[in-house]
């Protein structure tokens, strides 16, 4: 399991020696290698090492159910970000690789130090990503997702800080291992402390309303392999560290924020009411984000099976479908290098293959039945319903919300007449395009008839959270 | 043998795999799609007349948790699929012919597989879970066929607008499901047959019957369908006639003892389609496109349908779904043979005296139209009549429904006189082939279906008054001379689209949109910047403090030495004098305080 | 004719007279030879004061220290009225507020 943060190491470190037009090739076989590590594992497994006995970190990978999931999605997504840049400079394949063996760490990590190591070492890959190979107003994009995320993260840090002062405070033991913080007993009020602490840090993450205003620039800025990335892995770090970290070790303070599934809701429904104005493609699908990573922290603090194990789910189906749209308006972008809507129009004219890949993620996006989508809203609402009927009600709004812009995205750049000349001899997919979204559209799909492999693999590591935050 | 019986699941794929080598293989599209409905209707026939044993049953796999991916057939449930693949399977071949010469052959024939394979798995479903999974299907296929041909933007704006009026729908849809499944513990049809009523069972009701209305097009959610002619004619008539407007119908029929138990909600579904009947009724009058008329005809229809099932007559409601789907589906494959042989022209006020031109098409739509107003013994009379007895109970609804008879036959006739009388002006030829001979089965039916159905106690004075109301309506159709007034509001379809249009396109997608990205890179956006700004003037602050507080000390102490220099140089006089003077006082001073110290 | 006695005070009192006339002609005179010549009178007074005190407590000591006085003050005399005609030749001038190179 220490290979799949050491095998994109091995891969960034060797990247630096191999020559320039091996550089595709070898980041290639790095990321490919790790994906079939990653799906020869077997769980439950853990790692331990000594890491800083002095402080009590550890070196400590856990591999459950969830953490599963998310390392398989990693993996394929590094991948497939890495077979849509086929012609970029060594660094940026080695920077690829860094992230993914930072956020292998994140999803794998028992130890919160090495967690929170983790989670902050992701943002210098994705800065150099973005401010070196971004579009025209990086520096701005990168600059601004960089101190947005390092301030949550420093309430992040005090949060856990916190914890580890308190657990020691307590029984004398100084450790940063979850399993025995698990254990600590706190006093009301510093609980609820340490929960805002981490909420503050994870929130930016995910992004939740109203701290979201990064990842639109972020998510225009970045070149395709980094949107595909950045919204396919790094948000699922926020509600991951929600549902490994807040909810099993602040479970009374987690139950009085009620306040945090209004925010989903808004996060929802603001994300696709923004969406319906866009101009930008890729800005967008990145509201489209904000709406569906509302729908999963809904799950999340509906606080029961049905809404954790469909936000998990949701999240691992957010990835694979917002993966593939920002991979396909980066293909969109290969050709015509803009990202204007106005620009586009009756693509499926001359890309029909193209047209038809997108109606499927698009689909998937907004949870069409058969499709991944749909499992994992419908699992969610169920879950919101059981806590709050009228949180499944307003949230309803939101699929009517999602159909509406994308439709509007699809009609405005595929469909309709082909008035703009240089959308009329556009090639189609290509053989590697079509290599990079097969795997998507499969695994969309399998979700979306027969989901009952991932359900039971995060029903164990569900219910031990469930039944933490019984009261 | 294979036991066709117990695998009646397989119906609904056999579509879906001709949309699939369709999609792949791009050819034989004319062979292949008619060939799988054909086998779907076979294999649906033979199930049909085979002696089941009560309802079949057969799950797939598991779904999602508690939700099994399940498949039911019962009487309902094989009507329904007899209608969906022997009338989709005539307009298939219908198709062949009608859009024989299009690009994008291959593409019309398998959307249209896929949506007679979601529509199969919608009426085969168990469980509201797999018929919502239908349901949702046949929306997309509804858009992609509307929107077949995607060059032309009204086009394209039309398959939104029908997506969206569904998918309003299907959020009501999913909610009332919600409930059901919170209360029930799963959604078969069976259990929630038998749930008791409460309050919550009342709204859940009410909310599977908003999806419905998105469905089946009657208010709130109606105006979608008239807008949704914009797609080929075999697809209105297919889609928007005969089969997936009746998924709701279907739905209240299955869901039969859940709606008595909730009488309140059956109300409320009949008074939706009543109102609904009759609006659509008066704005269909002064339409002027032949396929608007038709598909307000269809509209109000669908509202005596709904009329029926609210008022727990579900058997009446089936029956006239059935003969809906005969004429209507005649209807517009001779209004589609009119358009193709007039090239296009879909206006009746500039058709006219097409009678000698195609007498077949004129034999036929008559013979449909005069169905569908409810001439005494052709297959409308009787389904109507028994949708008229049901309506007996309230004598508003009765009403209601006798003044959309009369509109019926009015706007029937209209249409017919204004088509096929007067002088022609146009070329047109008698369709052929296909395109003809397809339509046989659709008359027959037309005509004899109607002795088919249920027949309750002969209501002898129902039909005499129905009889008269009809027969009027058709002779008053041809001068008909509505006011002024009433036909404005009638033209402007009773400003219900322009109000939906207002609010939500022009309010809430425009310039709402407009104003949550101001409200966005603005104001939330001040979340990060007011942090950042407080920031950078700290620094600013900070490095003001540091230049000239701190170093200015530094800099005072400086300067507070040279400034002393000043005064203290002067005593170096170079005089000897002085400093002798100075050596004198300071030994003087010296002593002095020594001595007196 | 016998007065009042001469006692040791009238001695110190005509040494301390003398002592401050030295001392404001050393101060206040511009001549540098007659600033010599105040020093002298310093000198001088610091003498007769020495000897009166030696015939006040009848020891020698205060006569022998007033012989060394005399021949420090002539060999000093010697030596200012040198350095005088050295600075006479440079500068042209014995007054003393004329001589001020140590100026600031």
């Amino acid at each position: 399991m220490t290979l799949l943060i050491g095998l994109p190491i091995l891969g960034a470190i060797l990247l630096a020696f191999a020559p320039k037009r091996l550089a595709w090739a070898t980041a290639l076989l790095a990321s490919l290698a790790t994906l079939l590590n990653a799906l020869a594992l077997t769980f439950p497994q853990t790692i331990r090492h000594n890491w800083i006995p002095s402080i009590g970190a550890q070196f400590l990978l856990h591999l459950d159910g969830i953490s599963y999931l998310l390392v398989i999605l990693t993996a394929l997504m590094t991948l497939l970000g890495i077979l849509a840049s086929p012609v970029k400079p060594k660094a940026f394949y080695a920077m690829l690789l860094l992230l993914a063996a930072c956020c292998h760490g994140v999803f794998l990590a028992q130890d919160l130090l090495l967690f929170f190591v983790c989670f902050e070492a992701v943002l210098i890959p994705m800065y150099y990503l973005i401010s070196i190979h971004g579009a025209e107003d990086r520096r701005r994009a990168a600059f601004k997702f960089l101190l947005y995320t390092v301030a949550g993260s420093v309430a992040l840090l005090i949060g856990f800080i916190t914890l580890y002062t308190q657990h020691a405070a307590a029984t004398g033991v100084y450790t940063f291992d979850l399993a025995s913080l698990l254990n600590t007993r706190l006093a009301p009020a510093i609980e609820r402390l340490v929960f805002w602490a981490l909420f503050l840090g994870f929130a930016i993450k995910i992004p939740m309303f109203p701290f979201h205003t990064w990842l639109p620039d972020a998510h225009t800025q970045a070149p395709t392999a980094g949107s595909v990335m950045l919204a396919a892995v790094l948000l699922k770090m926020g509600t991951y560290g929600f549902i490994r970290f807040s909810l099993p070790l602040l479970p009374r303070a987690t139950a009085d924020a009620q306040i945090l599934a209004t925010l989903s809701i808004a996060a929802i429904l603001y994300g696709g009411w923004v969406c319906l104005g866009q101009t930008d493609w890729k800005r967008l699908i990145a509201f489209s984000s904000v709406s569906h990573l509302g729908f999963c922290t809904l799950g999340i603090f509906s606080l029961n099976a049905a809404g954790l194990s469909g936000s998990i789910l949701q999240q691992i189906n957010h990835g694979i479908s917002t993966g593939l749209l920002f991979l396909l308006a980066g293909f969109a972008y290969d050709r015509r290098h803009t990202r204007r809507i106005a620009d586009y129009g009756g693509l499926a004219k001359t890309m029909p293959g193209f047209a038809a890949v997108f109606m499927m993620a698009l689909l998937g996006s907004i949870g069409l039945p058969l499709l991944n989508g749909f499992v994992g809203e419908f699992t969610i609402l169920r879950g919101a319903y059981q806590a709050q009927p009228w949180w499944a009600a307003t949230a309803l709004i939101g699929i009517v919300l999602a159909a509406a812009y994308m439709l509007s995205l699809y009609r405005h750049t595929m469909l309709g007449p082909a008035s703009n000349e240089a959308n009329i001899d556009l090639p189609d997919l290509t053989a590697r395009e079509w290599l990079i979204v097969a795997p998507l559209l499969i695994w969309s799909v399998w979700i979306g008839i027969k989901p009952s492999g991932h359900f039971a693999a995060i029903e164990a590591p569900v219910e031990a959270i469930v039944e933490r935050l019984r009261p | 043998m294979v036991n066709l019986v117990a695998n009646f699941w397989w119906i609904p794929l056999y579509p879906l795999f001709g949309a699939a080598i369709i999609a792949f293989i791009r050819r034989g599209a004319s062979v292949i799609a008619p060939l799988m409905v054909a086998l779907s209707f076979i294999h649906g026939l033979i199930v049909y007349s085979s002696p089941r044993g009560g309802t079949l049953d057969h799950t797939l796999t598991q779904w999602m948790p508690g939700l099994p991916f399940r498949f039911a057939a019962d009487d309902l449930s094989l009507l329904m699929v007899l209608i969906v693949s022997g009338i989709g399977l005539l307009i298939h071949i219908y198709s062949i012919g009608y859009m024989a010469k299009e690009p994008g052959f291959w593409r019309y024939f398998a959307c249209l597989n896929l949506f007679v394979f979601f529509m199969l798995l919608l009426v085969l479903a168990s469980n509201l879970a797999v018929l919502f999974a239908g349901w949702e299907g046949v929306g997309l296929a509804s858009y992609l066929l509307i929107g077949f041909h995607h060059d032309r933007p009204t086009v394209n704006r039309n398959a939104n607008k029908a997506f969206l009026y569904n998918r309003a729908g299907d959020a009501g849809f999913l909610l009332g499901t919600l409930i059901l499944l919170s209360i029930a513990g799963n959604v078969e049809f069976s259990t929630i047959n038998k749930l008791p009523a409460s309050g919550l069972t009342l709204a859940a009701a009410l909310l599977l019957a908003l999806g419905a209305t998105g469905k089946s097009a009657q208010l709130p959610l109606f105006v979608w369908l008239p807008d949704a002619m914009v797609g080929p004619t075999p697809v209105s008539a297919l889609i928007h006639a005969a089969t997936m407007v009746t998924a709701g119908i279907y739905l209240f029929a299955r869901l039969a003892p859940f709606l008595a138990a909730n009488p309140d909600a059956g109300l409320v579904i009949a008074i939706l389609g009543a109102a609904t009947s009759l609006i659509a009724a008066t704005i269909a009058a002064v339409e002027h496109d032949i396929k608007r008329i038709l598909a307000y005809s269809t509209v109000s229809q669908l509202g005596l349908m709904f009329l029926a099932a609210g008022l727990g007559a579900t058997e009446a409601a089936m029956f006239h779904v059935t003969t809906h789907a005969f004429f209507k589906a005649l209807l517009f494959l001779t209004a589609g043979n009119i358009i193709h042989a007039l090239h296009g022209e879909q206006d009746i006020r500039y058709m006219g005296g097409l009678r000698d031109k195609m007498p077949w098409t004129f034999r036929l739509m008559t013979l449909a139209a005069l169905s569908l107003a409810g001439f005494p013994g052709l297959a409308g009379f009787f389904s109507k009549d028994a949708i008229l007895v049901a309506a007996l109970k309230y004598p508003v609804f009765f009403a209601i429904a006798l003044s959309v008879s009369f509109l019926t036959g009015a706007y029937s006739s209209r249409m017919l006189w204004a088509v096929f009388f007067g002088t022609y002006q146009r070329d047109a030829h008698e369709a052929h082939g296909n395109m003809l001979h397809t339509l046989w089965p659709l008359a027959i039916g037309s005509a004899l279906a109607g002795y088919f159905g249920p027949h309750g106690e002969l209501a002898w004075g129902v039909m005499l008054t129905s009889a008269l109301v009809s027969l009027s309506g058709l002779y008053f159709g041809r001068s008909l001379r509505i006011p002024v007034v009433l036909k404005q509001l009638f033209a402007r379809r009773w400003f219900i689209n322009d109000a939906y249009e207002a609010v939500l396109v022009h309010a809430v997608t425009r310039k709402g949109a407009r104003a949550a990205n101001w409200f966005d890179s603005n104001l939330v956006d001040l979340i990060p910047h007011v942090p950042s700004s407080a920031t950078t003037t700290l620094g600013l602050l900070l490095g003001w403090f540091d230049r000239f507080v701190v170093d200015g000390l530094v800099r005072l102490t400086a300067a507070l030495f040279s400034l002393s220099s000043y005064p203290l140089r002067l005593v170096q006089s170079g005089r000897i004098q002085h400093y002798a003077l100075a050596m004198v006082l300071t030994l003087a001073l010296t002593l002095g305080w020594y001595l007196l110290a | 004719m016998s007065l009042y006695p001469i006692t040791t005070a009238h001695y110190v009192i005509l040494s301390g007279a003398l002592l401050l006339i030295g001392a404001a002609g050393l101060l206040m005179r511009r001549n540098i030879i007659v600033m010599l010549m105040a020093i002298e009178l310093i000198l001088n007074a610091v003498n007769i004061n020495l000897v009166a005190f030696s015939k006040h407590w009848q020891q020698v000591t205060g006569q022998v220290f007033a012989i060394f006085v005399i021949t420090v003050a002539v060999a000093e005399a010697a030596v200012g009225l040198g350095i005088l005609i050295a600075l006479f030749r440079h500068r042209g001038t014995v007054i003393a507020d004329e001589i001020d190179l140590l100026k600031w």
